[in-house]
């Protein structure tokens, strides 16, 4: 009897479902092409994808062109954390080195923290072990021993071998008219790495995973059981160029984790503001100028993680101040993209907003 | 009612005609009239066969429709009495005999029924060295079973194990399937995709009954059968049988079966023939679009035919599977750029299953001494899959661009086996020697195939086995198999310690007449490496899932007691079992992980998140103990309780054992008046955990929690037997996922390992399953 009124106001309840069904609008979402962009980063991660919102424009480049990058205007170094460059410092001297073992190699921040690059406080004269990274299988390109022995504003000159001595090579790399002078320690030559003018740049950048290896103590493996650095999709703004980004996040408070079931992740594009968002939200919201303003918070993988189930916060509104001190309010659509829909095709819709 | 009594006047009318015709004849001549009766409540046995036990002859009578017979003896006569069911009865009698009425007693525990799996020669099941567990029809039919996962289910020892990409795979005694040999009439089949074999490919519609014996059969039957064997014996048809069958089977989760066959038996030939189509629309258990149970639809269609020639029965069969299936991905969005509009787009796979297995098979029983077999049989198996991106939403779909999201992949297996077996005129006491060889042929190709595959995987095996008497009840029977493989050392095997490679095996039987036997087996099993395990290659964005050329085989050894009482009294008659095993297989073939990713080829991505390479660990170690009992009871019951205890360790494990615990009861109760069966299956899996080593060398563990399954179903003719009809409830407790506990790099779901839950059965249904046949 019991179950029999159960099974009544069940029907009951499906009932009233279907009838108010058919009262809500088709779900999907009509974009018009031009403001809506998708990157191909490729599944494997493999391109970097430069944005410039007021030409509409992207610019795709290769990752594993370059590893070192230099200030212009500056002393800072930056490697390329989009394929794992990472740097170790040999207590030896250059040509006293012959291996790296022991030695633990530090990335950029993930932050894109100018003054937290693997280089950061770099000195003339001191070796350094640079990993050349991985290629797109994730194949490990080898080490080079790198010696800075001069640097001015105009020019750096930098000698490197492998570590057992072979390959020595000496350059001097002019500095370019951009913002930094891309070098490959592969080809031995400056590349051209990124467009004069662009806003953010879908990228990806090295995270590690797991414990540090200091939590470890004596079991600690670097790169197998601790301090695992793995490849993850951001969109990294032009900072030093002074793009600047207010973040609109309705379920900032939500926990945000990669449990599927978790209430964040149920959160859909129709529970943010991105319709109503003004130019005085910007201000409003605050600004920030860090290179992560964007970063990886639009993206969250979802458990298992082997399945490669990612889940996009589109309900998350971004306004980007260019350059022109344009405003523009952006949200990401999704991952998966491209003509086999895999992940590494983030697709992103922006709108110029004037008042 | 009118009806019933027109019969009955007829019924009476011919009693008395007969009983007429038979006192002219006897008050002519003296003539014996025999009545065969059932000793259990007296009717008449119908078509019992009475022969002269001494004279060599085919001539004896049958009895008729109120079991009689009229015998012309002219001396003192020993004559035996068979009727399919009960024991063989054997009489002295005079020619002043004129009437006599003879008791046979019902074989309720199937003592003298056949079986053929572990046998060189066709024997009972009570002069069988090896303990045959035995499934027959009715109970597939009271089941409600469509395939053999779902006849598997409650038994003791068993486990299936349901994946969404593999289909259902067989654990037997805690081994994983590709250690289970699968026989169809004793021809093996080639295993499928994963290197398991799915039991829902076995078809359940043409099926006699089936066999499984537990432990090793490698001397018989080569590699794989070092679990565990499973033979699937089909129907076969006799003299004056004209048989249409058609039946219907619907289930509420969405299977809709049919199936239609038609027999026809000559005097010395026989020819069937079958089709079926079976469609199951999946089921999902979390709701989501990707099943745990996928949708497929199926067609099968088979021909036999059987004749003989003098004493040589020859019988050619094919049977053939085709299966559609549709792997649906989850959908999540993403931005098609096909329509320009975000939307929802899943990976679905679209796979085609063939499947052919054919075989002549060639009997002979020259004299009582003489018994050759010989089969010869084909198994393939070719699975072809093909991804297409659908976006849910636009309902649009597309192939995909990348070439290693398509695949088709073939494995062929050959066999050809025969056995000679020579023996003593006494064909129940005497010794028999036997001698036989078989040769396999394994042959894989295909985009998942390495292209280092040279050729095939083939084997000789050599055999012999010699069956001595010793006194009147024991009986022994020690066996050795020599093996010769192309693709690996056969010295591996090691027999005795001196390189030689030969497996051994050796039975006892002791039978103390119906009260009491036991038996005790040693035996080596072994498991070639496959095809699949030393040349598998499947790389793509998500999986690199590789063979091992380095490879050695699996070697087992296991030792099986088993003991059985058996009572009967006027109530009741039973049988009570206990049986223990023990069992070690030393270089196991897992497929593991592989932990250190830079070791990957070059074209690998290294963050694939699946990375497995077949390897060898080093031992594997389990024992078991099984209670069952089977009770008959006078009033139509028949209840078959088990209990078991399985403890599993390996080399993984430190040496710690896992056990798991399991009950079952399968019980009917015939109600006679009505002509109804009532059924009852149920089962209680205790928890069952899966080891392996950790990256920190810790032990990882992952346990499936236990759950209870049961179902309920009611049978009975209609018609006069022309049709029937089984109705039920599968799955009454509406079990559905079992969830999994722990951490650990290896689960019974290893090859997915998706999710915490493992999907046990889709929930409780109602099944229906109608039976017209037209004799």
């Amino acid at each position: 009897m019991k179950t029999n009124k159960q099974l009544f106001f069940g029907l009951l309840v499906m009932l009233f479902i279907a009838g108010c069904s058919k009262d809500t609008v088709d779900p999907i979402q009509d974009i018009k092409l031009g403001a809506t962009l998708t990157a191909n980063m490729g599944s494997d991660l493999s391109n970097q994808v430069y944005v410039d919102l007021s030409e509409g424009t992207l610019t795709t480049v290769s990752v594993n062109t370059w590893e070192l990058a230099f200030e212009n205007n500056g002393n800072a170094i930056r490697t390329n954390s989009a394929k794992k460059v990472a740097v170790a410092t040999p207590a030896e001297n250059y040509n006293d080195i012959i291996s790296d073992d022991g030695l633990e190699y530090v990335y950029d921040s993930d932050d894109g923290d100018l003054s937290k690059t693997a280089l950061a406080g770099w000195e003339i004269n001191q070796a350094y072990i640079v990993d050349l990274g991985v290629d797109a299988n994730g194949n490990a390109l080898g080490k080079k021993k790198v010696l800075i022995t001069s640097s001015s504003t105009t020019s750096v000159r930098i000698q490197y071998a492998d570590l057992d001595g072979s390959n020595e090579t000496s350059k001097t790399i002019t500095k370019g008219d951009g913002n930094f002078t891309f070098f490959s320690l592969i080809k031995n030559e400056s590349v051209t790495a990124e467009p004069d003018a662009w806003d953010f740049v879908l990228s990806a950048v090295s995270v590690r995973t797991g414990a540090p290896c200091a939590a470890l103590g004596k079991g600690a493996i670097p790169g197998i059981n601790c301090d695992i650095y793995r490849l993850a999709a951001s969109a990294m703004t032009n900072n030093y160029d002074g793009i600047k980004v207010a973040k609109h996040d309705p379920f900032k408070d939500l926990e945000q984790n990669d449990d599927p079931a978790s209430e964040k992740n149920q959160k859909e594009m129709e529970d943010g503001s991105y319709e109503t968002m003004q130019l005085s939200d910007f201000n409003d919201l605050g600004a920030s100028s860090s290179a992560d303003a964007l970063g990886r918070t639009w993206l969250q993988i979802l458990a298992p993680h082997s399945s490669g189930v990612y889940e996009v916060y589109d309900f998350i509104t971004y306004i980007v101040q260019d350059q022109d001190n344009n405003h523009y309010k952006v949200r990401f659509l999704a991952y998966k993209g491209g003509n086999n829909a895999e992940n590494g095709y983030p697709t992103f819709e922006y709108k110029l907003i004037t008042e | 009612m009118k009806l019933s009594l027109q019969a009955n006047g007829l019924i009476v009318l011919c009693c008395l005609f007969i009983a007429m015709i038979s006192f002219i004849e006897s008050s002519a001549q003296t003539k014996t009239v025999l009545t065969i009766v059932s000793k259990t409540d007296g009717t008449p046995l119908v078509g019992a066969t009475i022969v002269p036990t001494q004279v060599k002859t085919t001539t004896g009578w049958v009895t008729d429709k109120n079991g009689m017979a009229i015998l012309n003896i002219v001396e003192p006569t020993e004559v035996t009495i068979r009727y399919v069911g009960f024991f063989e009865v054997v009489q002295m009698l005079h020619p002043s005999t004129i009437n006599r009425t003879i008791k046979m007693e019902e074989d309720v525990l199937g003592l003298e029924g056949v079986v053929v799996t572990g046998a060189f020669a066709p024997t009972t099941s009570a002069r069988s060295l090896y303990k045959v567990k035995k499934i027959d029809a009715n109970i597939i039919e009271a089941r409600g079973a469509v395939n053999l996962s779902d006849v598997l289910q409650t038994q003791l020892n068993l486990k299936t194990i349901q994946d969404d990409v593999l289909g259902t795979r067989l654990v037997m005694q805690g081994i994983s399937g590709p250690n289970v040999k699968m026989l169809v009439d004793g021809v093996p089949l080639v295993n499928g995709a994963g290197g398991e074999f799915d039991l829902s490919q076995i078809n359940m519609n043409n099926v006699e009954r089936i066999e499984i014996v537990e432990g090793p059969l490698s001397v018989q039957y080569g590699t794989n059968a070092l679990a565990g064997t499973i033979n699937v014996i089909t129907k076969t048809y006799t003299e004056g049988d004209f048989i249409t069958n058609l039946s219907g089977y619907y289930e509420t989760v969405g299977q809709y079966n049919f199936d239609l066959s038609v027999a026809k038996g000559w005097e010395n030939t026989s020819l069937s023939f079958g089709g079926a189509r079976n469609q199951f629309d999946g089921f999902s258990s979390t709701g989501e679009r990707n099943e745990n149970w996928v949708p497929r639809t199926q067609y099968l269609a088979n021909a036999k035919i059987k004749t003989s020639i003098k004493s040589i029965d020859i019988t050619a069969s094919i049977d053939k599977l085709w299966q559609n299936s549709v792997s649906h991905g989850k959908a999540s969005s993403a931005f098609n750029n096909k329509t320009g509009r975000l939307s929802k787009i899943a990976r679905d796979n679209y796979v085609d299953t063939d499947r052919l297995n054919a075989a002549v098979i060639i009997e002979s029983r020259f004299s009582d001494q003489h018994y050759l077999n010989l089969v010869n049989g084909i198994s393939t198996f070719e699975q072809g899959s093909r991804r297409f991106l659908q976006d849910v939403e636009a309902d649009m779909k597309w192939l995909s661009s990348n070439m290693e999201d398509h695949d088709t992949t073939r494995f062929t297996t050959w066999t050809f086996r025969g056995t000679y077996v020579y023996g003593d005129k006494n064909k129940d006491k005497g010794a028999f020697l036997t001698a036989g060889y078989e040769v396999s042929l394994n042959g894989a190709s295909g985009g998942r195939i390495s292209g280092d595959a040279k050729g095939n995987v083939n084997e000789l095996g050599l055999f012999t086995a010699l069956e001595l008497p010793i006194g009147e009840k024991i009986k022994v029977q020690p066996a050795l198999r020599y093996t010769y493989s192309n693709s690996y050392n056969t010295e591996e095997i090691d027999f005795l310690n001196a390189n030689l490679p030969l497996l051994p095996s050796l039975n006892l039987l002791y039978s103390n007449g119906k009260k009491f036997d036991l038996r005790l087996s040693y035996g080596q099993g072994f498991r070639t490496p496959s095809v699949r395990e030393l040349y598998y290659e499947f790389i793509d964005a998500n999986h690199y899932i590789v063979g091992n050329q380095e490879l050695k085989p699996e070697v087992g050894n296991n030792f099986n007691a088993s003991a059985t009482w058996r009572s009967t009294n006027k109530k009741s008659i039973a049988s009570y079992t206990a049986s223990v095993f023990f069992s070690k297989i030393e270089n196991k073939i897992d497929l593991i992980q592989i932990l250190d990713r830079s070791t990957l080829p070059d074209e690998v991505p290294k963050t694939v998140p699946v990375a497995r390479v077949y390897a060898n660990i080093p031992n594997f170690k389990s024992y078991g103990i099984n209670l069952t009992s089977e009770q008959v009871l006078q009033n139509g019951l028949r209840i078959n309780p088990g209990l078991g205890l399985l403890a599993r360790s390996g080399s993984e494990a430190d040496d710690r054992f896992y056990t798991s615990y399991e009950a079952n009861l399968n019980a009917n109760y015939f109600l006679k008046k009505l002509g109804t069966k009532i059924n009852l299956f149920y089962k209680y899996n205790g928890q069952i955990s899966e080891f392996a080593r950790n990256q920190d060398g810790s032990i990882g563990v992952v346990t499936l929690d236990d759950y209870h399954t049961m179902d309920f179903s009611v049978s009975r003719p209609f018609l006069k037997g022309k049709l029937f009809t089984t109705a039920g409830v599968k799955n009454v407790l509406d079990v559905t996922d079992i969830s999994l506990v722990g951490e650990g790099s290896k689960g019974l779901v290893l090859q997915t390992g998706r999710e915490p839950f493992y999907p046990i059965s889709w929930g409780r249904t109602i099944f229906i399953k109608i039976n017209f046949s037209i004799k």
